[in-house]
């Protein structure tokens, strides 16, 4: 029995891989694994979903940042409480005498008409864009809100819409038929 | 286990299953640098073997040169064997083990050679343990048969 596999362990132990070969794969597989083309592939999707991924995060917290910065304007003129340069009750009116403005002035929607009245307005800018703030009085409490418009262009126009508190005052931003509008008001208590 | 000492094993596992140097020589330099190119430097024997043993079914399965099959654990025959003061050649040695199947081969490389347990064996090729004994001893008995009759012959012409 011992003799069988002692001839088949001397026979096996005959047969052996040239140094050449063994050299040979040795060198290739030396250091790290190659990166099959597969492999390459995936790695470039990756990368090109994560810099798809950072430069929409990166765009969404600048326009974060441009928000913030229109609403910290617009809460800080508001709460200087300037009165008007020209007095107007509509805004037809208004818009003939304030004809430094390269847009229109004009109701923003008739639910508007219908809760505030105008009371005239005055030049001024947001974000160094020429810009009108005008003054409107609450139809049902009184109180004095001041409405900004101006121009919409393609930096205004990454401004997230939404109502906003800054300052103790509320600051409601919207866009219409080519035009911002910020409605800034005192937060009250009630 | 060295590098060296793997592929070494490795391309004697790949002889015992082919009983050629060229296409052994192929089979562990495929299966070596496949393994390194999807799992990096190599140190398992086991993961080698398997490798081996999946490509070479693969190749030669596929050109209908290997016709696996299951074996019944029937008679079995004499597996005593001393070879006494005769000796038998390399090329008598490479005669008788190229009248076994690959899969008695295999068997026996594994057993005798790499002094694997049945319960291994039966692991890395995923056959019952019973039809890795009855390979064992059916390739086996066909060895012992004809080296004796190798022996005898031998001992005829020297006495």
């Amino acid at each position: 029995m011992r003799d069988f596999e002692e001839i088949l362990k001397k026979y096996y132990e005959s047969k052996s891989l040239s140094d050449e070969k063994i050299e040979y794969l040795l060198s290739e597989s030396a250091g790290p694994a190659k990166t099959s083309i597969v492999e390459y592939i995936a790695y470039a999707a990756i990368a090109a979903v994560l810099v798809f991924f950072s430069i929409n995060i990166y765009n969404s917290v600048q326009n974060r940042d441009l928000t913030d910065r229109v609403v910290a304007e617009i809460a800080m003129n508001h709460q200087k409480h300037l009165g008007v340069d020209v007095a107007a009750n509509d805004y037809e009116t208004l818009g003939e005498k304030m004809d430094k403005l390269d847009f229109p002035i004009r109701v923003p929607d008739e639910m508007f008409l219908d809760n505030y009245e105008l009371l005239g307005g005055r030049y001024c800018s947001i974000l160094g864009y020429f810009a009108a703030q005008l003054k409107v009085r609450n139809k049902k409490d009184g109180r004095v809100l001041t409405l900004y418009v101006t121009k919409m262009n393609p930096e205004l126009e990454r401004l997230y819409p939404d109502s906003y508190y800054h300052d103790n005052t509320e600051i409601r931003l919207w866009a219409g038929k080519g035009i911002l509008y910020g409605l800034a008001s005192d937060v009250t208590s009630d | 286990m060295n590098k060296r000492d793997l592929l070494q094993a490795g391309f004697r596992y790949a002889y015992s299953l082919t009983h050629n140097h060229h296409d052994a020589e192929d089979l562990v330099q495929e299966a070596w640098l496949k393994i390194y190119a999807k799992k990096g430097p190599i140190e398992n024997k086991s993961l080698l073997l398997l490798s081996i043993r999946n490509l070479f079914i693969d190749r030669y399965r596929h050109n209908r040169l290997v016709h696996f099959v299951e074996y019944d654990e029937g008679v079995i025959g004499d597996t005593s064997f001393r070879a006494g003061d005769a000796d038998l050649s390399m090329e008598e040695i490479d005669g008788c083990l190229n009248d076994l199947r690959p899969e008695e081969r295999e068997a026996i490389y594994l057993k005798f050679v790499e002094e694997f347990t049945l319960s291994e064996i039966a692991e890395l090729t995923e056959r019952p343990r019973g039809t890795v004994l009855s390979l064992i001893y059916r390739g086996k008995s066909k060895l012992v048969r004809s080296m004796t009759y190798l022996l005898n012959k031998k001992k005829e012409i020297a006495g």
